[in-house]
């Protein structure tokens, strides 16, 4: 990583100088199709030499190969004419069947929404010389190229608000480990950010192929659906550079927007694993393609209906919710009660602040499900900070050691997790006392002495209930003097 | 692109999202125990962040200005006025901790700022003394906030090797090898009272090149650079050392050259607000303080209910203001314990039997027991006259000697002098530390040989009995639990047993009030260690009210103290909490 890393920051540099590229958010949405590109061209190349029929989706002279990789090629107002009147018109309106072409597909995709950003034809011709000074083909080069993808994805984690894309490694990594998806399921992440669980499973799935017959089966394995351009664009490159050929099972859409009543069995699949928006509003609409008594604008809300919905039976689940839709009242009690009723959520593992951190303070939680059977009751387990640490951020991040606790407490679904025991960081909650609570799953861990907070919110609220109790007290101090000095003696 | 992804500026998100919490609750925030500490922490974070001053488009980026830099090394590097170090400090990607503004670079801290080690020499050849031929050097304790240029050092000059080790004007010296807490410490060199300085081998010199040391020294003095200099060095069992290798490439976030200087100026600026705003909280706190004890203990002076009650109103009053802290809550406990004494915490009742008549019977028990031969007679103490007496007691009470209270059978004694080594299955031991009214441990600690212990038979313990400090901690109260039955007691205590008639629980009351225990502290003969004489407790003034206000008395003590007891608990809960919540709000923003 040591040569690569200064390609991209030179070519972050060489953005900066261009008066069109504004803000790292841009920055980064410039680099990926670029690098989606060069990317597409290299898996080009290896295709060619293992498939003799291989015919490009791409008009010979869109293709990376004929337009960019010649450093002395083209430049100046000659390439950003070509980029913005050809190459963007030709790729935005590839005539690709997601069946009879899905590769044109994909790439039509990633075009769909995609724009160029810089203004000068030469400072473009830089930044593409010095992409084309990394060999995508080599086996060493690539696995060091993942490694600075990740790197650009935790950039994108500070870049503004787009950080929500970004789920951190430790975190999809611990949740794929636990969920344990099998060659020949369905793995889907219904909001793929830029990928990071698809990624992840993919890796997890890797481990158990076998054969020819395997591999077909791996490449068979993903689904998923983003809503937004940048984070869809870098999901596609990032499963292509995890060795997904065809990633058109990846969608750009918004998955909220299918009615639920649409969805066949064919569109169920066997593990969904997902980080689903938190806060975010629905537009008016969405809620009614869900049922009556689940409508709800809330973007999380509707998200853990859909999953519930589009889960075979006995599917497994494991996605990231903030408290808030642990204790929310209203419409999520009534969504709480159906996931109980519908699903064994056997698991919460409760994270401390900071994970998300910056783009969200507030706590989270990860749930483990499975449909087919009625909760009976949840384990919690709360995820402390390492020794030492009292928040997470850029650069001390959750850790996947961290969670070996966690994994050595897990126990096994087939026995109903017979072996776990409570202890400080575990216990468990029966669904009599979750009905009692109102379906509240914000149930407190018994064991554990009174946690430090870290939320300005509570420490506001202690402080005030501290300050009620000390005049409260100060009051009956008062009164009892008053009686004894006010002269009132015989 | 969809209308969320607008670009925008990571530093603009912050700003506008997170800094409200911070600022609503600002009050909160700057009066926190170390609150204003914490700002400064803020100011300096946000300063090296670029979200202290806003970016200036028309400032030259400071790639340039490191390129300028460079460039300038350079030339003396070939002019040989520099030797170019063995390989450039680079950053490591990976490390860097936080995103720049577009006009700011990352350098490696090595290749903005020259670094000096300090100069050694053998601890024979320091001297306090200025003289011909010696220079001045600094050392540790020297860095503090600004460089202090009292307490030097003087060392022949032959001791330091290179003409760069004397401290030049805006060097920036930082503490190399210190405690854990206290590595990487840096001050500003802005005068040199001495013709010529240098400075001691775990000292070194920071010296910009081509960028402001001041801003230099913010950033040195941040949370962020703390941490990464502490977790850089390498720790022995005391001391941790910051090495050069260590230092050079750590990241240094590198403003334009116009930015440093605003920078600097905003910094400065908030720092002298942070300093009144510090200054503001100490003087209140002293105000506050001398306004408790003021009207406190005008209440104690009240000769008369009526002024009493005049006093007591004006507390009343400032009832919430004056109680807002648990130092004020110990002032009133012990205001609440002087009212007591003198009778003005209670309303007496005619119709109680007065206390002479107590009194009596206790002298009576006495004669018997003399006349029955059990106790021989003591040398009568002297009668308390009128003169001596410090306030007028209500109807009904008596003054004594403190002696005249205790049972006679079981005079004031104190215990073992020497009480020698630890004795396995020994007589369990009571010192001062294990003295405690409320929450006395089930055993002490120590123990003594039983041949020791029969040689104190007359202190040997029966559980119940009062033990006061009478050597060191003076007036420091325990009662004996009953597991401590057969124990004895140090020398330093002393045993404490009332006369029966249910005096017990007053006199342990009585002990604590502050009338008590300054006559004790008063009566201290100075030996090597204060030491209180059993003679002069037993002669100790003291006011005795009727049996039945004795009991009303304790009962309304002891109300008034378990309230007051939960109200510094709520105080303490909540500086705490302030404290908590200053630093959670300040970690929002950084």
């Amino acid at each position: 990583m040591s040569n690569l890393s200064p390609v991209i920051k030179s070519i972050q540099d060489v953005m900066r100088q261009d008066s069109g590229v504004d803000g790292d958010a841009q920055r980064i949405s410039q680099l990926t199709w670029l690098l989606f590109l060069k990317v597409f061209d290299a898996l080009e190349e290896e295709l060619e030499l293992t498939r003799d029929d291989y015919k490009s989706p791409m008009p010979e002279a869109m293709r990376w190969r004929n337009w960019a990789a010649d450093p002395e090629g083209i430049t100046g107002d000659d390439l950003l004419d070509f980029v913005n009147t050809e190459l963007f018109v030709t790729l935005k309106n590839l005539p690709a069947d997601p069946v009879r072409n899905p590769r044109g597909y994909v790439v039509r995709g990633v075009f769909e929404d995609a724009y160029n950003y810089m203004k000068s034809g030469q400072l473009l011709r830089q930044v593409i010389n010095k992409l084309n000074a990394i060999d995508f083909n080599r086996q060493s080069e690539r696995h060091q190229f993942n490694d600075l993808y990740e790197k650009i994805l935790r950039d994108l984690q500070s870049a503004g608000n787009a950080g929500e894309f970004y789920t951190p490694r430790a975190v999809t990594q611990f949740m794929v480990d636990m969920v344990n998806p099998q060659l020949g399921e369905v793995v889907m992440d219904p909001a793929t950010g830029t990928g990071g669980f698809l990624v992840c499973a993919i890796e997890h799935l890797r481990k158990q192929v076998k054969n020819e017959t395997n591999a077909a089966q791996l490449q068979a394995s993903i689904r998923g659906v983003e809503k937004k351009q940048l984070p869809h664009m870098l999901c596609i490159t990032n499963l292509m550079l995890h060795g997904i050929e065809v990633p058109s099972a990846i969608r750009h859409d918004n998955t909220l927007a299918r009615p639920l009543r649409d969805y066949t069995p064919a569109d169920r699949v066997d593990v969904v694993l997902t980080n689903p928006p938190f806060g975010g509003i629905e537009e008016p609409g969405i809620e009614q393609g869900f049922p009556a008594d689940v409508r709800t604008k809330e973007t999380a809300d509707l998200f853990l209906v859909l999953i519930k919905h589009i889960l075979k039976a006995n599917g497994r689940a494991a996605l990231v919710l903030p408290d808030g839709t642990l204790f929310g009242e209203g419409v999520k009690t009534r969504i709480k009660e159906q996931l109980l009723t519908e699903c064994n959520l056997h698991t919460i593992v409760r994270l401390p602040n900071g994970v998300f951190a910056p783009y969200t303070g507030i706590k989270t939680n990860l749930l483990f499900f499975t449909k087919g059977q009625p909760t009976q009751h949840i384990w919690y387990y709360e995820h402390p900070y390492p020794e030492g640490v009292k928040s997470y951020n850029k650069t001390k991040p959750i850790r996947i050691e961290e969670f070996d606790a966690e994994k050595a407490w897990w126990g096994s679904e087939a026995d109903g997790f017979a072996a776990r025991m409570e202890n400080e960081r575990a216990w468990k909650v029966s669904i009599d006392q979750i009905r009692a609570t109102n379906f509240n799953l914000d149930q407190k861990n018994p064991h554990a002495p009174e946690q430090e907070s870290h939320d300005p919110d509570e420490l506001l609220r202690r402080y005030a209930s501290l300050q009620a109790e000390a005049q409260a007290l100060r009051d009956q101090l008062k009164a009892i003097l008053a009686e004894s000095l006010s002269g009132a003696r015989a | 692109m969809s209308a969320g992804m607008e670009a925008r500026e990571p530093s603009a998100k912050y700003l506008s999202t997170l800094q409200p919490p911070l600022v609503q609750q600002f009050d909160l925030l700057a009066t926190a125990p170390g609150g204003v500490a914490k700002l400064r922490e803020l100011v300096l974070t946000l300063a090296v962040q670029g979200k202290l001053v806003q970016q200036d488009p028309s400032d030259v980026p400071a790639t340039e200005l490191l390129k300028d830099i460079q460039a300038e090394k350079n030339r003396l590097i070939a002019a040989k006025a520099l030797k170019r170090e063995k390989d450039e400090p680079e950053v490591t990607e990976d490390a860097l901790p936080f995103d720049l503004p577009a006009s700011w670079t990352w350098a490696a801290l090595g290749a903005v700022i020259d670094i000096v080690r300090g100069i050694t020499f053998p601890a024979t050849h320091k001297t306090k003394e200025a003289a011909p031929g010696r220079i001045a050097c600094l050392r540790t304790s020297n860095v503090q906030q600004t460089i202090e240029w009292d307490d030097l050092l003087f060392v022949d000059r032959s001791f330091m090797g290179r003409e760069d080790q004397l401290i030049q004007h805006h060097d920036i010296v930082m503490s190399m090898a210190n405690s854990r807490e206290l590595v990487g410490k840096v001050a500003l060199v802005d005068h040199i009272p001495h013709p010529e300085a240098t400075f001691g081998g775990f000292l070194g010199v920071l010296r910009p090149r081509g960028i402001d040391p001041r801003y230099a020294l913010a950033v040195l003095r941040t949370p962020y650079a703390r941490e990464m200099l502490i977790d850089s060095s390498s720790q022995t069992t005391n001391i941790a050392n910051v090495s050069l290798a260590k230092l050079r490439p750590l990241p240094f976030p590198l403003p334009p050259a116009a930015e440093q200087a605003r920078i600097v100026t905003r910094v400065e600026e908030l720092m002298r607000l942070c300093d009144a705003l510090e200054a503001k909280g100490q003087l209140e706190a002293a105000q506050h303080g001398q306004l408790v004890q003021t009207l406190l203990g005008a209440l104690t002076a009240s000769i008369s209910p009526e002024e009493l009650a005049d006093n007591w109103q004006r507390v009343a009053t400032h009832f919430d203001l004056l109680l807002d802290r648990p130092e004020a809550i110990d002032a009133l406990e012990q205001t609440i314990l002087q009212l007591a004494v003198r009778g003005l915490l209670v309303p007496q009742d005619p119709n109680d039997e007065p206390a002479s008549e107590l009194l009596k019977k206790i002298r009576a028990e006495k004669e018997r027991l003399i006349a029955e031969g059990k106790i021989k007679r003591d040398k009568p103490l002297e009668p308390v006259a009128i003169e001596e007496v410090p306030f007028v007691l209500p109807t009904g009470w008596s003054w004594v000697r403190f002696d005249e209270l205790i049972h006679p059978l079981k005079p004031i004694a104190y215990g073992v002098l020497v009480p020698g080594p630890d004795v396995e299955a020994g007589v369990p031991f009571v010192r001062i530390a294990d003295l405690s009214i409320d929450n006395p441990a089930p055993m002490p600690e120590k123990t003594i040989s039983h041949d020791i212990d029969s040689q104190f038979q007359r202190t040997r313990l029966e559980g119940g009995e009062i033990l006061m400090g009478v050597v060191g901690s003076i007036g420091k109260l325990g009662v004996a639990p009953p597991t401590w039955a057969g124990a004895n007691i140090a020398r330093a205590i002393c045993r404490i047993v009332p006369a029966d008639g249910g005096l017990r629980e007053f006199v342990l009351f009585l002990l604590q009030t502050g009338f008590m225990q300054q006559s004790f502290v008063g009566d201290t003969r100075t030996l090597a260690q204060p030491t209180l004489n059993v003679g002069l407790i037993r002669q100790a003034l003291t006011p005795v009210p009727p049996p039945a206000e004795q009991a009303r008395i304790v009962a309304r003590v002891g109300l008034l103290r378990r309230l007051c007891a939960d109200l510094r608990q709520r105080l303490a809960a909540r500086q705490t909490t302030q404290a908590q919540l200053a630093e959670a709000l300040i970690d929002e923003v950084t």
